[in-house]
C-alpha cells in the first residue's frame, strides 16, 4: 500500500470514527448533562482497574426458557367422575362373596356392586294388602262364577244338549268360564307381588342390583352393608383418575403470552423433576366478573400418586426456549430512563457503555436480547465504578448536609 | 489607691505569700479537674431532627416530612439558619441558633413543637428525634469488632447488645453509634405464588405474624395471703416457634406461618456498613456530651472497652482504637507544654543573664505559676474548658507575665542599691514602695492598652470569634492576674527577699553594663542622623504597608493529628455492596502504606448518625504511626486514593473535617448560593454559574452541588385499574409496602434483646427491576394479578438529595482559591454573577459565601474594633502621660513595630491567618508598653530627678530602660521560640503563626523603642521646652 492510500484511509478513518462518536453521543445528551470522556468511554489503566478490583468476563450464550410462574391445582377430568345413587328405597346388602367397598378399590364398568333391598312404607304396605284383598275377591269371584257357569253347562248338556236355545247359552257358559279361568289365573299371578296372610311377616320385595358405570376406583363411599338408604342419595364416587388435569388460573392479560402448544414444567412442591404434561384445548366456562381464566393440562397419573385438589407449582412458556447470550446480573447498570448498560472491555484499558434489552433472569446470569455478542468482554465487576468514572465531575468528595 | 494597695501588701507580705502559696496549690488542683478538649466549642448551638421516612422518595420526603417540620421548627425563636437535607427514605432538618442561646431551652421549645408537628406527619413515617446533645469535636474514640468464625450478624448483635450499652452508661458518653453487620430480624419470607398456591392472603400471613408476636396482660391473681402477676406472653424462642404460629384453620387442620413462607433469621436493611482493616467488620463510634473533659472520658471509655473485651467470645477480634480524639489533645497539649517548659527554662536563662542574682530570679519566675495559675482560675470560674486555645493565649502572654514581674524587680533592684550607695539609707520598705509605684504606671497602663487592643478579638464574632474568645480571655486573665501578682505579690517578695541589698550587689550584671556599653555608642549616632533614622523608619513602614496585599491567607491551618479522615464518594446511585467492595480494596491498599497503623471504612449512616448520607459516601479513618512521617505518609495516602477510578476522595484531619463543617455546611472557600423554588430552575443556573465561573483565574475545585438526578424505580398506582381488578388502594399500598420494604409486625424478645419481626417477599423476587411488575398481590376477590397490570412501573429520574435553607430550596456552586488572593477572585466571581443575577426568574437569588465570607467578616469587624480601641489606647496614654503630643508620639511610632512581625510572616511563608493577626496584636501591645515605660521614665527623670532636657537625659534614660526592655523583649522571644522551633508538631498549628509575628515583631518593636523613641522624643520634646 503506497503513502498516499493509506494517507487518505487514515482520514477517512477519522472522519468516520467523529461521527460515530457524534452519533453515539446525541442519544445520551438528555441524561448526560456534560462530561470531560466522550460519552459511554471511559479509559482506565491497568493499576486503576487493579486498585478496585475490576473483572471483565466474556459473555456467554445459554438456553434459555421464558416461563411465567404460576400455581395450578389437579383436578379430575370433567366426565371420569361419577356418583351412583340409590334407585329406591331400600336395605343395602352385598353378597359375602364379594370384596368390601373402600375408598381406592378398583371397579371396571359393569361391575355389581351390591343390592338394594326394596323397603316399603305403611302407606305402601296397605296399599298391597288392599291389592291382595281385591285379589283374593276377585280370584275367588271368578272361582264361583266359573263353577256356576260349569254347573249350568252340566245341566245343559244333559237336558237338552240339541236345543237352539241352550246352544246359545251353551257358548256363553263357556266363554264365561274361560273368562274367570283368565281373571283368577291372572289374580293368582299377583299374588307373588303380593304379602301373604295374615301380613305379620315384613312384606319382601324384590332386591336391585347395582353396578358400576365406569372403571375406575371408588373416591367416596357413603354408605355400609345393611345401611337403609333413601331413594336418590349418594352412595359411592367411582372417578378415573389414571389422568388429571391441572387446572391453572391466568391473569386474563397474560393469557395471550403463553404458548398454546408448548408444554409446561410442573413441579410438586418439595419434589425435584418435573412432571410431564400436555396442553388441554378446552375452554371452561368461567364464572363472570372473574379477572382470571382457567387453562389445563393433563397430566398422566397411572402411579396415582397425584391427587385432585393438589397445588402444583407450573412454570407457563411465554417464549421457545432458546440460545441467548447471557452476562451476570452484576454487569447491569441502569439509568434514569429506564435503560440498562452494561459495559463492554474493548482493549487493556477502554470501556465502552453500551444499551442492552433485557431477558429473562436465570439464577445469577441474566440474557441478554439485544445490545452485546456472544464472546465479548463484560465488566463484571465494578461496573458501578466504571460508571461513576463517567460521570466522575458529577461526583463531590463533600458533606452537603 | 494603688499606693496603698502596694504598701498593705509589702506590710502584710508573709501573709501575700501564704496566700499566693495557697493559690499555686488551689490552681495545680483545677488544673487536674478542669475538662481538657481539643478546641473550645466552636459550633453555634444547633438541633438536628432526623426523621426516618422508610421507602419515600426524596421529593415526597420533602413535601410530606421536611416541609412540615421546617415549618413547626422555624417559629422557635433564635433561630439563625434553618436548613434541611431530604433523602430517600430520611429528613434532616437543622436548626442553627444565634450565638449564646441557651441549648437547652432551644431543645425544649424544639421538643414541644415537634409533639405537635408529629401526628400530622404520614403514619409511615418514623416519630422525629432530635440527634443527641454533642459537642461539635464530639467523636471520642472509634472502636471495632471483626471476626473470622463469627458471623456479622452475631458481631452485630453483641455491638448493639452488650457494646452499645455499656459504652452508653460511661459518665460523659453521648451516645454510640453502630456501623456495619448485620441486625438480627426474624423474617417470613413469602412469595406470592405460594401464598396463592395455599390460598392464602399476604394479609392473613401479616396478621398471623403480628398475632404471634403480641401480649396480653392478664393482671394477676388475689390470693388469701399474697398477690401473684401474672406474666402472658408467646414463647419464641426460635424461627421455628414462629414457624409453628397457625395461620389459618383448615378443617382441623391448621397451616403454619412455615407452610406457607420462609420463617428464618436474616439481616435487616442497612442504611450503612463498614469495614475494618479491609474486611467486614462492625465499627462503634463513642460521642462525648458536650462539657465533659475528654481526656476522662475516654479513659472511662477505654477502660469499659478492656472490660467488655473480656466477655468476647474466642475469635472475635477488638480493634480498640480506630480513632481517639484525646491522642491529639495530648500530644498537642504534651507539645504545648514542653514549649511553654522550654520557654520557662529560656526565660529562666534570660533572668540569670540580666539580673544575675538568684534571688531576683526566684521573684520573677514565681510570677509565672502564679498568673498562670490565677488565669486558669479565672477561666474556670468563666466557664472555659482547657483546650488548645485557652493554652495557646496562656503560651503568648507567658512573655508579657513575667515582663511585669521583671519590669518591678529591676526597678526594686536598680533603687535598692542606689539606696545602698547614698549615705542616708531609705527603710527598705520605702524604697520598694517607690520603686514600685515609680513603674507602677507603666505597669497598669501598658496592661490595660493590652486589654485594650485584645477587646476587637472578642467582638469578632463567628467561627473566627468563636476561636479567639477564649484565647484572648486566656491572654487577658493571664495579663491582669499577672498585673495584681505584679502589683502585690512582687514588691511583697522584694521586700522579703532583696530587703538586705547591700552595696556589694550594686554592680550590675557584666552583660548589662556590656550591652548598655555599645548601646551608649550606638544611640548618639542615630540622635545625630535623627532625620535619616526617622526617614528610613517610615521607608520600612511604607515597604511593609506595600507588602501587605501580595499576602494569602487561610483562616485556620492544617492540624497534625495522627489520623486522618477520607472522604470517599462515589455515583450517588451506588448500592451498599459496592461500596463496600470498593472501600475494601482501597483500605488494602491504604494498608500497604507504610506508617498506616489502621483503617476503618464507615459507609452511608446509622440510627441518629451525625452523618446522614446515602451509601455511596463513606469516610475512611485511618490512624497513622506517631513517628511515621506526616508528610510523607498524607501524599502516600493522597495518592494512594488517586488511582480508584468512580470515586472521589478528600484527604483531611478529623478537626479540619469539623471545622469546615460548621462554617457554612459547605466546606469551600466561595460558596455561591442559588435560592428558589424549582429545582430543575437551580441546576441550570448552578450549571450556568459553574461555566461563568470556570474561566476565572485562581478558581480552583469548581463543583456544583451534588443534586444530580439518580434513577429511581417509580411504581405508580392506576385507579382505574386498580378499581377494574376489584382491589382496594389502601390493601394495595400496603401490600406493595409489605412485599418490598417489609412490614415489621412486633418484636421478639430473647433475654433483654429485642429483635423485629418482618414480613416481606423473598430476596429473589425484590433484586431487580424488572421484577418488580411481575410480583402478584391479591385482589379483595381472591384472585391474583400482577403489579404491572395495576401500575406502571418505571425507572425514572429523581433527585438524590433535596437541600433547603431558610425554608426554601437552595443549591449551591463551590470552588477554593488556589495560586490568588481570594478578595480578588471573590471581586471577579461577583462581576461574573452580575448578568445571571438580572437573568433570574423572579423568585431566586443568589447569595455568595463560604470559608472566605467569615474571615472576610472578621477582618472587617478587627478593623474596624481596632480604630475603636486605637482610640481608648490614647485616651489611656494621655491619661498616663498628660501629654498629647507624647500619647501621639506613642501611637504613631507604634505600627513601627510590626514591620518586623510582616517580615517574619513573608519569611515563613507570607500566609495571613487570624493568628498572625492575634500576633499583631500582642505585638503593638509590647510595642506601646516599651514606649510608655520609655517614655514616662523620661518623665520621671525630667519632674522627679529634675534633669534638664538634652542630650544626657535622652542617654541616661535610655540606657537605665536597656535591661528592662531588652530583658522582656528577649524573654517574651524565648518564651515563644520553643512554639516556632517546634512549629510543624500537633498543638502549635494555631500559635505558631502567633509566635513567628510575634518574634518579628519584637525586633522592630525593640529597634523602635530603643533607637527611635528616643530619638523621636528628643525631637518632639525639646521643641515645646524652649517654648515654654
Amino acid at each position: 500500500m503506497d503513502k498516499e492510500t493509506s494517507l487518505s484511509l487514515l482520514l477517512l478513518f477519522c472522519i468516520l470514527g467523529c461521527q460515530a462518536a457524534g452519533m453515539e453521543e446525541s442519544p445520551q445528551s438528555n441524561d448526560d448533562s456534560s462530561s470531560g470522556q466522550a460519552a459511554g468511554l471511559v479509559r482506565l489503566d491497568e493499576e486503576a482497574q487493579e486498585a478496585i478490583d475490576i473483572e471483565a468476563a466474556p459473555a456467554s450464550v445459554q438456553t434459555v426458557p421464558e416461563v411465567m410462574k404460576s400455581t395450578g391445582w389437579l383436578m379430575t377430568i370433567p366426565g371420569q367422575e361419577a356418583v351412583m345413587k340409590a334407585r329406591v328405597t331400600g336395605v343395602f346388602e352385598v353378597s359375602s362373596e364379594q370384596p368390601p367397598i373402600v375408598i381406592g378399590r378398583k371397579v371396571t364398568s359393569g361391575e355389581q356392586l351390591g343390592k338394594l333391598r326394596t323397603v316399603l312404607t305403611p302407606q305402601e304396605e296397605s296399599q298391597l294388602v288392599i291389592a291382595k284383598e281385591e285379589a283374593d275377591v276377585l280370584m275367588n269371584q271368578a272361582l264361583v262364577s266359573k263353577e256356576l257357569a260349569e254347573s249350568q253347562l252340566r245341566g245343559i248338556q244333559k237336558m237338552d244338549a240339541n236345543n237352539a236355545i241352550s246352544g246359545t247359552r251353551l257358548l256363553e257358559l263357556q266363554e264365561t268360564i274361560a273368562r274367570n279361568e283368565v281373571a283368577y289365573k291372572e289374580a293368582r299371578d299377583k299374588l307373588s307381588f303380593l304379602p301373604k296372610e295374615p301380613y305379620s311377616d315384613e312384606l319382601h320385595l324384590r332386591p336391585q342390583a347395582i353396578t358400576s358405570p365406569l372403571s375406575g376406583q371408588i373416591s367416596t363411599v357413603n354408605v355400609v352393608p345393611n345401611q337403609l338408604v333413601i331413594q336418590g342419595d349418594p352412595l359411592w364416587s367411582v372417578s378415573d383418575w389414571s389422568s388429571l388435569w391441572i387446572k391453572v388460573p391466568v391473569f386474563a392479560e397474560d393469557l395471550p403470552r403463553i404458548l398454546e402448544d408448548a408444554s409446561a414444567s410442573v413441579f410438586l412442591p418439595e419434589a425435584p423433576s418435573s412432571l410431564a404434561v400436555t396442553p388441554v384445548n378446552a375452554v371452561v366456562a368461567p364464572a363472570t366478573n372473574r379477572r382470571s381464566f382457567d387453562i389445563f393440562y393433563l397430566v398422566d397419573n397411572s402411579e396415582g400418586k397425584l391427587r385432585p385438589g393438589q397445588p402444583l407449582s407450573i412454570d407457563l412458556p411465554v417464549g421457545k426456549p432458546k440460545p441467548q447470550v447471557t452476562v451476570a446480573r452484576s454487569a447491569i447498570v441502569w439509568d434514569g430512563m429506564g435503560n440498562a448498560w452494561v459495559y463492554i472491555q474493548s482493549d487493556e484499558e477502554t470501556f465502552h457503555r453500551r444499551k442492552v434489552e433485557l431477558g429473562p433472569i436465570v439464577g445469577d446470569q441474566i440474557a441478554i436480547k439485544q445490545g452485546i455478542e456472544s464472546g465479548e468482554q463484560v465488566v463484571v465487576r465494578g461496573a458501578q465504578s466504571i460508571f461513576g468514572e463517567e460521570f466522575k465531575n458529577q461526583l463531590q468528595a463533600e458533606d452537603d448536609d | 489607691m494603688l499606693s496603698r494597695l502596694i504598701q498593705f501588701s509589702l506590710e502584710f507580705r508573709l501573709i501575700v505569700m501564704l496566700l499566693a502559696g495557697a493559690l499555686i496549690l488551689v490552681g495545680a488542683y483545677t488544673v487536674e479537674q478542669s475538662p481538657w478538649d481539643v478546641f473550645p466549642e466552636f459550633a453555634p448551638p444547633q438541633i438536628v431532627v432526623q426523621t426516618e421516612a422508610p421507602g419515600l422518595s426524596t421529593e415526597e420526603v420533602e413535601q410530606l416530612v421536611t416541609i412540615p417540620i421546617e415549618s413547626a421548627v422555624n417559629g422557635v425563636s433564635h433561630i439563625k439558619t434553618l436548613r434541611s437535607s431530604s433523602a430517600p427514605g430520611l429528613s434532616v432538618v437543622k436548626a442553627i441558633f444565634e450565638d449564646r442561646t441557651d441549648i437547652l431551652d432551644a431543645r425544649q421549645l424544639v421538643s414541644e413543637r415537634l409533639n405537635e408537628a408529629s401526628p400530622q406527619l404520614p403514619s409511615i413515617v418514623g416519630t422525629p428525634r432530635m440527634t443527641p446533645l454533642a459537642a461539635s469535636t464530639s467523636r471520642l474514640l472509634m472502636v471495632g469488632l471483626t471476626s473470622q468464625n463469627h458471623s456479622s450478624m452475631q458481631l452485630r448483635t453483641i455491638a448493639d447488645w452488650t457494646f452499645r450499652r455499656r459504652l452508653q452508661a460511661v459518665r460523659g458518653v453521648a451516645h454510640v453509634e453502630v456501623f456495619g453487620g448485620e441486625v438480627k430480624q426474624y423474617q417470613v419470607l413469602v412469595d406470592p405464588t405460594e401464598l396463592r398456591r395455599h390460598q392464602i392472603t399476604l394479609e392473613q400471613v401479616t396478621l398471623a405474624a403480628r398475632n404471634a408476636t403480641g401480649f396480653g396482660g392478664a393482671g394477676y391473681i388475689e390470693t388469701p395471703n399474697q398477690r401473684l402477676t401474672i406474666q402472658q406472653r408467646t414463647r419464641i424462642a426460635s424461627p421455628d416457634d414462629l414457624a409453628a404460629v397457625p395461620v389459618m384453620i383448615e378443617e382441623g387442620v391448621p397451616l403454619n406461618l412455615g407452610h406457607v413462607a420462609d420463617v428464618v433469621i436474616g439481616p435487616a436493611d442497612k442504611p450503612g456498613d463498614a469495614t475494618i482493616n479491609g474486611e467486614p467488620g462492625i465499627l462503634l463510634l463513642i460521642h462525648k456530651q458536650p462539657s465533659f473533659n475528654t481526656l476522662t472520658v475516654s479513659q472511662d471509655v477505654q477502660q469499659a472497652v478492656e472490660e467488655l473485651a473480656q466477655t468476647l467470645p474466642d475469635g472475635v477480634q477488638l480493634h480498640p482504637v480506630l480513632f481517639r480524639q484525646a491522642t491529639f489533645i495530648e500530644r498537642a497539649i504534651g507539645n504545648l507544654t514542653t514549649a511553654i517548659l522550654i520557654g520557662c527554662v529560656l526565660v529562666v536563662l534570660i533572668l540569670i543573664a540580666f539580673l544575675f542574682q538568684w534571688r531576683t530570679v526566684v521573684i520573677s519566675l514565681t510570677a509565672i505559676p502564679l498568673s498562670l495559675l490565677g488565669a486558669i482560675l479565672v477561666l474556670r470560674g468563666l466557664g472555659f474548658s482547657l483546650n488548645a486555645m485557652t493554652l495557646g493565649g496562656l503560651a503568648i502572654a507567658l512573655g508579657e507575665v513575667v515582663d511585669d514581674a521583671i519590669v518591678d524587680v529591676e526597678n526594686v533592684l536598680r533603687r535598692l542599691r542606689e539606696n545602698a550607695r547614698i549615705g542616708y539609707p531609705k527603710t527598705s520598705l520605702q524604697v520598694v514602695l517607690d520603686a514600685s509605684l515609680e513603674v507602677r504606671s507603666a505597669v497598669v497602663y501598658a496592661s490595660f492598652i493590652v486589654v485594650l487592643i485584645f477587646v476587637p478579638v472578642f467582638f469578632m464574632g463567628g467561627l473566627a470569634g468563636t476561636f479567639f474568645w477564649p484565647l484572648g480571655m486566656a491572654y487577658i486573665s493571664a495579663i491582669l492576674v499577672s498585673l495584681a501578682v505584679a502589683l502585690v505579690v512582687t514588691p511583697a517578695m522584694c521586700l522579703a527577699m532583696l530587703g538586705s541589698t547591700s552595696v556589694n550587689d550594686d554592680r550590675d550584671p557584666a552583660l548589662v553594663r556590656g550591652l548598655v556599653a555599645i548601646y551608649q555608642r550606638i544611640l548618639p549616632f542615630f540622635l545625630r542622623f535623627r532625620w535619616s533614622t526617622m526617614a528610613s523608619a517610615i521607608l520600612l513602614l511604607l515597604t511593609a504597608i506595600s507588602v501587605l496585599p501580595f499576602l494569602g491567607g487561610e483562616f485556620l491551618p492544617n492540624f497534625r493529628e495522627s489520623n486522618f479522615v477520607v472522604f470517599m464518594a462515589g455515583k450517588p446511585d451506588e448500592s451498599l455492596p459496592e461500596a463496600v467492595r470498593v472501600g475494601e480494596n482501597v483500605a488494602d491498599r491504604l494498608q500497604q502504606i507504610p506508617g498506616v497503623v489502621s483503617v476503618a471504612q464507615q459507609i452511608g449512616r446509622a440510627d441518629l448518625s451525625e452523618d446522614t448520607w446515602g451509601p455511596n459516601i463513606s469516610e475512611i479513618w485511618i490512624v497513622i504511626d506517631k513517628n511515621a512521617d506526616y508528610d510523607e505518609v498524607l501524599a502516600d495516602i493522597r495518592e494512594s486514593v488517586d488511582d480508584v477510578p468512580g470515586h472521589v476522595f478528600q484527604v483531611k484531619q478529623f478537626l479540619r473535617e469539623r471545622i469546615d463543617e460548621v462554617i457554612t455546611g459547605s466546606t469551600a472557600d466561595l460558596v455561591v448560593r442559588i435560592v428558589g423554588p424549582d429545582l430543575t430552575v437551580l441546576r441550570q443556573n448552578a450549571q450556568a454559574i459553574s461555566n461563568v465561573l470556570q474561566p476565572i483565574e485562581g478558581v480552583a475545585d469548581l463543583r456544583v452541588e451534588q443534586q444530580v438526578e439518580v434513577p429511581q424505580i417509580q411504581v405508580m398506582l392506576r385507579p382505574q385499574e386498580i378499581a377494574r381488578y376489584g382491589f382496594s388502594v389502601g390493601q394495595l399500598n400496603q401490600d406493595i409496602q409489605t412485599l418490598l420494604r417489609g412490614t415489621v409486625v412486633g418484636q421478639v424478645y430473647e433475654q433483654d434483646r429485642v429483635f423485629d419481626v418482618i414480613v416481606r417477599a423473598t430476596p429473589e423476587l425484590r433484586g431487580s427491576p424488572e421484577q418488580i411488575g411481575r410480583l402478584h398481590v391479591d385482589s379483595l376477590a381472591g384472585e391474583s394479578v400482577p403489579l404491572s397490570a395495576l401500575a406502571s412501573v418505571d425507572l425514572v429520574n429523581g433527585p438524590n438529595a433535596i437541600n433547603r435553607e431558610q425554608a426554601s430550596r437552595r443549591m449551591l456552586v463551590t470552588c477554593n482559591a488556589e495560586g490568588r488572593d481570594v478578595v480578588s477572585v471573590v471581586k471577579d466571581i461577583q462581576q461574573k454573577l452580575e448578568p445571571i443575577k438580572a437573568t433570574l426568574p423572579p423568585g431566586y437569588h443568589l447569595e455568595l459565601g463560604g470559608e472566605y465570607e467569615a474571615r472576610n467578616d472578621a477582618q472587617t469587624r478587627l478593623l474596624l474594633l481596632s480604630c475603636v480601641a486605637l482610640l481608648g489606647i490614647f485616651a489611656l496614654l494621655y491619661l498616663d502621660l498628660k501629654s498629647a503630643k507624647l500619647a501621639l508620639l506613642v501611637m504613631v511610632s507604634v505600627p513601627l513595630a510590626c514591620v518586623g512581625g510582616v517580615a517574619s510572616m513573608l519569611l515563613t511563608g507570607g500566609e495571613v491567618s487570624l493568628g498572625s493577626l492575634v500576633g499583631f496584636v500582642t505585638v503593638f501591645g509590647v510595642a506601646v508598653r516599651n514606649g510608655i515605660l520609655l517614655i514616662s521614665h523620661y518623665q520621671h527623670l525630667q519632674q522627679d530627678e529634675k534633669m534638664a532636657m538634652g542630650h544626657d537625659l535622652i542617654m541616661r534614660g535610655a540606657s537605665e530602660r536597656l535591661a528592662p526592655i531588652l530583658m522582656t523583649a528577649f524573654s517574651t522571644a524565648l518564651a515563644l521560640l520553643p512554639l516556632i522551633l517546634f512549629g510543624n508538631l500537633p498543638g502549635h498549628e494555631i500559635e505558631y503563626p502567633m509566635a513567628v509575628v510575634i518574634v518579628g515583631g519584637l525586633l522592630s518593636s525593640t529597634f523602635l523603642t530603643l533607637i527611635l523613641l528616643p530619638v523621636l522624643y528628643e525631637f518632639f520634646a525639646t521643641k515645646p521646652k524652649s517654648i515654654d
